[in-house]
């Protein structure tokens, strides 16, 4: 299931939703939440908020194409990705991902795919909002070479 | 028609979200497209590692053959998660 959201999500009625008590055969639940910190460049200024912007459209076919692509590779059963736009503040949640298997190998190794191409195939871009300046953060040259890995 | 939209950086420097392309014999891939838009915006020289999406799907060769009625997406690069 994939969400793309403006307001928060609370992790645990989420990670509830994922592994529903009726489900007897989930035997680990793997969950990745990222958070706006503050990783400005410009050690003089210090981050207040992040604006994150969106392709309406591309963006849900491309974090569903990951699914589908973490789904071929590994066993899991559910997978949950919300991702949030908007403006966010310091220590916000920006995104999650929650992937349930019968086996916690297979949901660690999901979830860590799909947050790792999620970083590099789906379509969002983040600005930096600081007390001083504002600017759109440049994409991380280890994010691909991470990808490369897979 | 093409239907051309502009996201983050690229739409902020061009001060435009999207606009029209009438979809002539000399604007038929992405690249003589940008070259097109590049003759009114030349702000778009100010983006580094512009990204384009043809119908939502990312396009890594920009000489790729555009049809009359496509969606033709440029970006900078992507920086979610």
């Amino acid at each position: 299931m994939v969400r793309i959201q403006q307001d928060s999500f609370d992790i645990n009625s989420e990670v509830k939703n994922i592994k529903r008590s009726d489900e007897s055969g989930v035997g680990a639940l793997v969950t990745f939440v990222g958070y706006v910190r503050d990783f400005k460049e410009d050690k003089s200024d210090t981050l207040t908020s992040m604006e994150i912007e969106f392709y309406p459209g591309m963006t849900e076919k491309a974090l569903l194409e990951i699914e589908e692509k973490a789904r071929r590779a590994w066993d899991i059963f559910d997978v949950n990705i919300i991702h949030r736009f908007g403006k966010l503040n310091l220590n916000d949640e920006i995104v999650l991902v929650a992937v349930t298997s019968a086996h916690r190998t297979d949901a660690f190794r999901a979830c860590e795919f799909i947050i790792d191409f999620l970083k590099t195939d789906a379509p969002f871009w983040k600005k930096e909002i600081g007390l001083k300046s504002e600017s759109w953060v440049d994409a991380n040259i280890k994010d691909y070479e991470k990808i490369n890995k897979w | 028609m093409i239907k051309v939209l502009f996201f983050a950086k690229l739409r902020e420097e061009l001060k435009i979200n999207e606009l029209d392309v009438e979809y002539k014999a000399d604007v038929a891939s992405i690249r003589e497209l940008i070259n097109y838009l590049r003759l009114e915006y030349q702000q778009i020289d100010n983006v580094k590692n512009i990204k384009a999406a043809v119908n939502q799907e990312l396009a890594l060769d920009w000489d790729l053959s555009l049809n009359d009625g496509d969606e033709v997406a440029f970006f900078p690069p992507i920086t979610g998660g």
